[in-house]
């Protein structure tokens, strides 16, 4: 205290002093000495000087107690809370995708990258630096340590120097050679690595740490430094490329790419936790942990079974005429595949051929040869050529072209003898060699030459869901429609007959064909698919009645379907003021507007179920993390589109184009399909390339599920015989599917038909029984008695039942085969 | 005053600690600003460095540097002391200052020659050497050791040349040194605001010695001539420093909104460490900001530190100290009747009082930011080893004291 006194006391002293001096310098500075007179000028200028800095120093204090006065509250919160927003991050687990049987689609895992930090290993080496050698002992431990654990996986660095572990054992001595500042800190050595390896190198590691503090022997992982883990999570799809349109993939950082994916990446991504440092009231570092909260799980309606089955169909359509009548094309430009539950919009499978592996689906030289992405970019070039061309020649050009107008549909199982094109049209002026222009395309060429442009196109049609993205004409599966609204709108009573002499004449002067002559009933004309009566039911019906019904049944609308990419056909429908007669005409048979193979599907499910429109959707329910659900995603009825009579109608007419009509083909073993056949030109009426389809849906009895197969430009001769192909494949998924989804047989089966369910191990309990057995109550389930063995059948599983007890028989499967050589034997008495 | 007549005549005890009051007072003020740097630069550094791998995570990394510089200051300082204090004032020519000035900034281009290893090389610049005698190795920074030369050349130069001060001409030719001296610091270590206090150092010192200069036709055309340079100068800065510029207008207006990102990183975040501090303070050790957000919290920022540690209280103390200081310097160089030896205190005054209005004023945010030390208190050896040596010079001008 005396000390601070002395000090104050000799301030207040000088400075008064120097304050009278200020006063009487100028009397003073005469009597002085020359040197005091300078310093005593200098003493008087610090002093002002001095008095700044205080000035300056009282501006600081007050900005110190300003500071702390006005917002000392907010920046203590401030500083705790930026403390929380700091540490380690801990990501979250994106949610699962499982299908409606709880069978995991994709997952993510957690995995490790290994990084090596050289200025580590460097700090240590350098701490051992006065015997020779240590950077190259402590940087080979590192190594080898690392190379016995993950060696297989070493990532060769950015530039591929390091490919051997020779040479990143070089790399490190060379950086650890360096000084301090400039030792590479993040080096990858190994990405993706599972826990259990990372863990047994962490655990050789501290053996290794252990041995060195108890004893003086050196281990083998000695001295290990600078290896440290990052976390990541990645995606797993573990059945590749089982539906992989719906499902879709994930870019680096949780984004998802298409499909389900995409649609609900807000519900599967989850919220990343934290992991801090911060001291506590007795200063002591105490460690805090935000756990992390994982995403939710999407459980799909659809079934891995059903969707394995269709995929199966169509790709195997796909290789079986690739090449078939195009060099170097697969079976189709694509083949689209849809199963709905009739009555609740689910659905049961969705898939498209070609398809792409989940795991790898950006290595465009994966599924496109050289050659194809070749031709590809050839294309693009011919176009860019082209747009420059005639953007030099703009005026020269009539760029309208004709609209051909003769416009005809074809349908498999019948004769096209009058299959003669329209004129050629084909007399464009400009031709790619017209203009020598140097065209380029975006985005850098690769090693082969291939613009990223190129290859991105390729694999975003690849990746694009051919049942929701993609338009295209109908053709004659529209026919029912067309019968339903003139039914339902009461235009028509479905008593009228047409007499069809293979062609009309369409207001517009064009004639549209039918490949078949006669007279025809209303269920006849659906049957042979017959566009001269659809073309005369269209007229009665009218515009207005079609425009109100095709806006009922969801034309020209999105479905809203929970999958991304869904196209938007407004423009593609026509309205009010572009139908014209001649439209009116073509849309009877389903030529001239578009739609996705989402809205037909799902609009024709009310055509059968008794007339209620279901919005379509691929999402049963939302669980989080816990297995709680979050959201339940029930059914949605929308509107009634047709009676339940119309209904009923169609069902029947449609039962008609399998039974006996153009669509033979589809019928499936031991059960009663109903169906249209399709085949519809596409927006160039002069190309020989069709759009064959098939809707179908079974049981005619009661309908339940609904396939409808597109084939996109099949790679045949005659492409109008894809339409009896994709009947087939209808026919194949419905065999196939029927049983397994426990639809009872209701129909007998031929011994070919039972063979080949045998083989397919389908020959099951859902056989129909000829006999008329009688029912009987157990456990309050009605039974059915079979004849022949004398128990009573549950309906659920299939299993017998002893009728007397209500027990079940134990070898059930024995008998199945008994029963089934019993059938036999009855089918070749009759 | 008695006492100090009987104190003078002890002999060797008597030549290195001071016995004049206003010795006693600068040599305390000295001694407590220096231990509270050490404890405050182990306070703001000790977290930072045990979580440094590449510092090994030795907690006591910083306080080991800066108290190894506190006692190699101290033995300077006495040995500055016991110099004769004829030493500074006799015929030694004056440039020899400037030679050695030269020659120590330049030995960061030999060692970048000689011995790269030994030209330690930070953000790309290269501010200091390391001069190892056998195991004990050092770095020195050559910029700081200037700007006591510069002081102890110009106390020298002044009173023989101060007669140019009559001319305005004058004050461009007695600059020439300090501004050869400050773009070799410039220069070679590109340390800008380093430039800037061996500049204001001298002009200081030359602006309290000059005569009325004579404003007459040629006076004013070079007036004219100083006023552009100053002009250009400070556009210059702004605009090369614009961002920095714009940022401290908005920590003005409002901290909060300011992007943390970018440059105004560490001012908003020392901001928030002086505000979160209250009157008293987180108690020392108990700073936040330090852990992670505060960048250079144990050196440019540490009056931030403070005030979150000590809070309005300890900030205040510590500006306390400084003035103190500052008074007992004046006091001191009031005490001499020699120009040569006022000058020489004059001169580490006004080094230690910009030194010190900076750093402060830049941790509160009423300067824009510069990177200049907090003198005694911010870690850094070199700094802290030249600042106790120009006490030593104070010191052993305060022998000179008579009554």
């Amino acid at each position: 205290m005396n000390v601070i006194n002395a000090i104050i006391n000799y301030f207040k002293e000088q400075i008064l002093e120097d304050i009278s001096l200020v006063k009487d310098e100028k009397a003073k500075a005469k009597a002085q000495p020359k040197p005091v007179k300078i310093v005593r000028t200098a003493r008087l200028r610090v002093f002002l000087f001095y008095v700044i800095v205080i000035l300056l120093f009282g501006i600081a204090i007050a900005r110190v107690i300003f500071l702390n006065i006005d917002k000392g509250e907010e920046y203590k919160r401030t500083v705790l809370s930026q403390l929380s927003y700091s540490g380690t991050t801990l990501p979250y687990q994106r949610g699962d995708i499982v299908d409606a049987k709880g069978t995991t689609l994709a997952y993510s895992q957690k995995v490790y990258n290994i990084i090596i930090d050289t200025s580590i290993i460097g700090y240590y080496s350098d701490r051992a630096a006065d015997v020779e050698g240590f950077n190259g002992q402590y940087a080979g431990n590192t190594v080898d340590a690392l190379w016995n654990y993950f060696g297989k996986d070493m990532t060769a660095d950015d530039s591929g120097r390091l490919t051997t572990k020779e040479e990143l054992r070089n790399f490190i001595i060379s950086e650890i050679n360096k000084p301090e500042g400039e030792r590479s800190r993040y080096l990858v050595f190994a990405k993706r690595q599972s826990y259990e390896k990372m863990d047994a190198f962490n655990e050789a590691k501290s053996e290794a740490f252990a041995n060195d503090v108890s004893s003086d022997v050196t281990t083998k992982f000695d001295n290990i430094y600078g290896v440290s883990f990052e976390e990541e999570y990645v995606r797993y799809y573990p059945n590749g490329s089982l539906a992989a349109d719906v499902i879709g993939f994930t870019e680096p950082g949780n984004k998802g790419s298409y499909g389900i994916e995409q649609y609900y990446n807000d519900y599967l991504n989850g919220t990343d936790g934290r992991e801090f440092g911060y001291y506590n009231y007795d200063l002591n570092q105490e460690r805090n942990i935000v756990p992390a909260v994982d995403g939710n799980t999407v459980v799909l309606t659809l079934d891995s079974n059903v969707q394995r089955i269709v995929e199966e169909k169509i790709n195997a359509f796909y290789d079986e005429y690739a090449n078939n009548y195009r060099e170097g094309e697969g079976g189709a430009h694509n083949i689209g595949c849809i199963v709905m539950e009739v009555d609740t919009g689910a659905v049961l499978a969705m898939a498209s051929a070609p398809g792409f592996d989940l795991n790898d689906a950006k290595d465009p030289y994966e599924y496109f040869t050289l050659e194809e992405l070749q031709k590809m970019q050839d294309e693009a070039l011919e176009e860019a050529r082209i747009a420059a061309g005639v953007s030099l020649n703009a005026q020269s050009e009539d760029v309208n072209e004709p609209v051909n107008e003769d416009i005809k549909t074809e349908d498999e199982d019948e004769p096209e003898e009058e299959g003669e094109e329209g004129e050629e049209s084909e007399d464009q002026g400009f031709g790619p060699s017209s203009v020598a222009t140097v065209v380029t395309l975006p985005g850098e060429q690769d090693s082969n030459g291939i613009y990223s442009s190129v290859k991105t196109n390729a694999l975003a049609t690849l990746w694009s869901n051919f049942c929701v993205t993609s338009t295209y004409e109908p053709g004659s599966v529209a026919k029912p429609f067309t019968v339903a609204i003139g039914l339902d709108s009461g235009a028509l009573s479905g008593k009228e007959e047409f007499d069809c002499v293979g062609e009309i004449a369409t207001g517009g002067g064009a004639k549209i064909r039918c490949g078949h002559a006669g007279h025809f009933n209303v269920a006849d004309s659906v049957a042979w698919s017959c566009n001269v009566a659809l073309v005369k039911m269209g007229r009665i019906i009218g515009k207005e009645n079609y425009l109100n019904y095709f806006g009922t049944f969801n034309f020209g609308q999105k479905t809203n379907i929970d999958l991304t990419g869904e196209a938007f056909t407004e423009s593609l429908v026509f309205n009010q003021a572009t139908m014209g007669p001649t439209e009116l005409d073509t849309c009877a048979f389903g030529q001239g507007f578009n739609v996705t193979m989402i809205q037909m599907a799902s609009a024709f499910c009310s055509l059968v179920n008794g007339g209620y429109y279901y919005q379509p959707r691929m999402v049963s329910k939302i669980i989080n993390s816990d297995g709680a659900v979050v959201e339940n995603i029930e059914p949605k009825m929308l509107r009634q589109t047709i009676s339940n009579s119309t209904s009923e109608k169609i069902i029947e007419y449609c039962k008609g184009v399998v039974d006996y009509g153009t669509g033979k083909r589809a019928k499936a073993y031991g059960y009663s399909v109903g169906g249209k056949t399709g085949t519809a030109q596409v927006r160039d009426r002069t190309s020989p390339d069709r759009v064959c389809s098939f809707m179908g849906f079974a049981p005619t009895e009661d309908p339940k599920y609904l396939v409808y197969v597109v084939i996109d430009t099949p790679n045949l001769p005659v492409q109008s015989e894809g339409t009896g192909k994709a009947a087939g494949i209808c026919k194949d998924i419905f065999t196939e599917i029927l049983p397994y989804l426990n639809v009872f047989m209701t129909e007998e089966l031929t011994e070919e038909e039972q063979a080949e369910l045998q083989e397919l191990g389908l020959y099951n309990a859902n056989i129909y029984k000829p006999q008329e057995s009688e029912t009987v109550l157990i456990n309050s389930v009605e039974m059915q008695i079979d004849e022949a063995t004398g128990y009573a059948i549950d309906p659920e599983t299939g299993a017998w039942v002893d009728p007397e007890t209500g027990f079940p028989i134990e070898d059930a499967e024995t008998l199945y085969i008994q029963e089934g050589a019993d059938i036999e034997e009855e089918t070749t008495n009759e | 005053m008695d006492k100090t007549k009987k104190d003078r005549k002890r002999i060797t005890l008597s030549q290195i600690i001071p016995t004049n009051p206003e010795g006693v007072n600068v040599f305390i003020l000295t001694l407590l600003l220096t231990g509270f740097g050490l404890v405050m630069v182990y306070s703001a550094s000790s977290y930072a460095a045990s979580m440094s791998d590449s510092l090994g995570g030795n907690s006591y990394y910083y306080l080991t540097g800066q108290l190894r510089a506190a006692i190699v200051g101290m033995v300077i300082m006495a040995v500055i002391v016991i110099i004769n204090s004829t030493f500074f004032t006799s015929k030694l020519s004056p440039w020899v200052w400037v030679v050695l000035a030269t020659i120590s900034m330049l030995s960061i281009v030999i060692m970048k020659i000689v011995n790269p290893d030994a030209a330690i090389e930070v953000n790309g610049a290269t501010r200091w050497v390391r001069i190892s005698i056998g195991p004990v190795g050092m770095n020195v920074q050559p910029s700081e050791i200037c700007k006591m030369l510069v002081i102890i050349l110009y106390a020298k130069l002044l009173p023989a040349y101060k007669g140019l001060t009559r001319k305005m001409s004058g004050y461009a030719i007695l600059m020439i040194p300090a501004l050869y001296i400050a773009g070799l610091i410039a220069a070679i270590a590109n340390n800008f605001s380093g430039a800037i206090i061996v500049v204001g150092t001298a002009f200081m010192m030359i602006m309290i010695v000059s005569y009325k200069p004579r404003l007459d036709g040629s006076g004013i055309a070079w007036l004219g001539i100083y006023i552009g340079i100053i002009v250009a100068g400070a556009v210059l800065v702004v605009m090369k420093r614009w961002n920095r510029v714009v940022t401290w207008y908005l920590l003005w207006s409002d901290p909060s909104k300011v992007d943390a990102g970018d440059e105004a990183f560490q001012p908003v975040q020392s901001l928030y460490a002086i505000g979160s501090g209250g009157i008293f303070g987180k108690g020392i050790g108990g700073s936040i900001q330090k852990l992670k957000f505060l960048p250079e919290s144990q050196n440019d920022m540490i009056f931030s530190i403070i005030c979150e540690e000590t809070g309005i209280f300890g900030g205040i103390m510590v500006i306390a100290a400084f003035v103190a200081l500052l008074g007992v310097l004046y006091m001191v160089a009031r005490r001499v009747n020699n120009l040569h030896s006022s000058l020489l205190v004059f001169g580490v005054f006004f080094h230690i009082a910009l030194q010190t209005v900076i750093n402060i004023c830049v941790a509160t945010c009423v300067f824009p930011n510069t990177g200049v030390t907090l003198p005694f208190i911010s870690q850094g050896g070199s700094a802290l080893i030249m600042a106790l040596a120009e006490i030593g010079l104070v010191l052993n001008v305060a022998k000179q004291i008579e009554d």
